[in-house]
């Protein structure tokens, strides 16, 4: 019996002992670079443009008021504010003196995509030029002499052409840049489908 | 008349205040401490639906902090008759406002940029047709000026939408028309306003 115990205790002494934990993994992960903050735009533009309101075509002078930021990859969001001086000849389809006038409000919101865009850099920032497609809707609030107040439902679609310089401070990455643009669009409403143009600045920072 | 008074020796005042702007507050994203701006433009009152148009004049005087002016402004409209002589006659107003400098875009060592956006409150005194009348009103607007920064300048461009009270037919026949005006009656409590003015400011 003893032996039997001295025979155990040896073989338990000679048993090998548990293999180690294995040890831990360590992954090294890049920390990820700082986001960029994004460009916020704000801008004015003047602008004309003609619609028919009740059948009556009136002709407008616009002073506007712009925002837009960078939705995802090259989308873009916009908001938009005009106030229109309006004007019109008292005949059926707009002629004659310019005695119909009055003023009205406008607010449209759409999206922007590059069409086609190119980025030249000499050193002093880079200045992007674009061609991008718009699609808005909206609505005018309308207000003369000879029709009274109407209000517009209106929806936008054309091209804005025109530049970006950003500028560049030292080595630093731009904080401020400019924009001057050109719109041409088309816009319909309840009537009729009409010509747009304007053309202003914005101003980016971040 | 005594309104009409007041704005024109605001205007002289405000032309001749002395105060040079310090060099360095020109090149900065802030407003000069102290700055006056003379401002010629042209814009239309409503009445109703009836409108009155003409050229006008403005200056200010305006305290600068950071982005943001506090200014008094004052100016004269002449308003131009129409074909019948009504809506013809003089305005003139005066009122205070906030600025702020909204964007600033150094194109090079000679000039910035800039766009700024404004509201106020005045009162206006108007002399027209066959009777007067004077009202107060509120205003927003908006602008882009070029900031000479050797010249210590600013060449500015600024709108501004506005409204007031409207008034009774009756004293919209008697300012504007001379008569009974012709146009659909409004019904809105406000009568609105627009002006585009050109000006200097140093």
């Amino acid at each position: 019996m003893v032996t039997l115990v001295l025979a155990s205790l040896i073989v338990i002494a000679h048993d090998e002992p548990p293999p180690p934990p294995p040890p831990a993994v360590l992954v090294a992960v890049e920390p990820a670079p700082p986001r960029e903050p994004s460009w916020s735009w704000l801008g004015l533009r003047f602008g004309l443009a003609n619609t028919a309101v009740l059948g009556h075509d009136r002709t407008m002078a616009t002073f506007g008021l712009q925002t837009h930021r960078v939705v995802t990859g090259a989308l873009r969001a916009f908001g938009e504010y005009e106030l229109a001086v309006v004007m019109a000849g008292s005949g059926a389809d707009g002629e004659g003196d310019w005695d119909v006038y009055g003023r009205g409000h406008i607010v449209r919101a759409g999206l922007r995509h590059p069409l086609l865009d190119t980025t030249i850099d000499k050193g002093e920032g880079p200045i992007r030029l674009y061609a991008d497609l718009e699609v808005a809707a909206g609505a005018a609030l309308l207000s003369d002499n000879l029709l009274g107040t109407n209000v517009l439902p209106i929806a936008t679609g054309g091209l804005r052409l025109g530049y970006e310089i950003y500028k560049r401070d030292g080595g630093e990455p731009s904080t401020s840049a400019i924009d001057g643009h050109m719109v041409f669009r088309a816009q319909a409403t309840r009537d009729d489908v009409s010509f747009v143009f304007g053309a202003g600045f914005e101003w980016g920072t971040r | 008349m005594r309104v009409s008074i007041l704005c024109l020796l605001v205007i002289l005042v405000a032309a001749s205040a002395a105060g040079e702007a310090r060099a360095e507050d020109w090149d900065r994203v802030k407003w000069p401490k102290r700055t006056k701006a003379l401002y010629l433009g042209g814009g239309a009152t409503y009445l109703g639906n009836e409108g009155l148009g003409g050229p006008s004049v403005t200056a200010e005087y305006a305290l600068g902090c950071c982005r943001w002016q506090l200014l008094g402004d004052a100016g004269l409209t002449w308003y131009i008759p129409d074909g019948d002589g009504g809506g013809g006659g003089l305005g003139a107003r005066a009122g205070v406002a906030g600025r702020w400098l909204a964007r600033s875009f150094r194109a090079d060592s000679s000039a910035r940029i800039e766009m700024f956006m404004n509201a106020g409150t005045g009162i206006e005194h108007l002399a027209v047709g066959d009777g007067h009348v004077t009202r107060p009103d509120l205003w927003v607007g908006w602008g882009v000026q070029v900031r000479l920064l050797e010249k210590k300048r600013m060449m500015r461009i600024t709108f501004r939408v506005a409204v007031a009270p409207s008034l009774d037919d009756d004293m919209v026949d008697r300012l504007a028309c001379r008569g009974t005006c012709t146009s659909v009656p409004s019904t809105s409590p406000l009568d609105d306003s627009f002006q585009t003015m050109l000006g200097w400011a140093w």
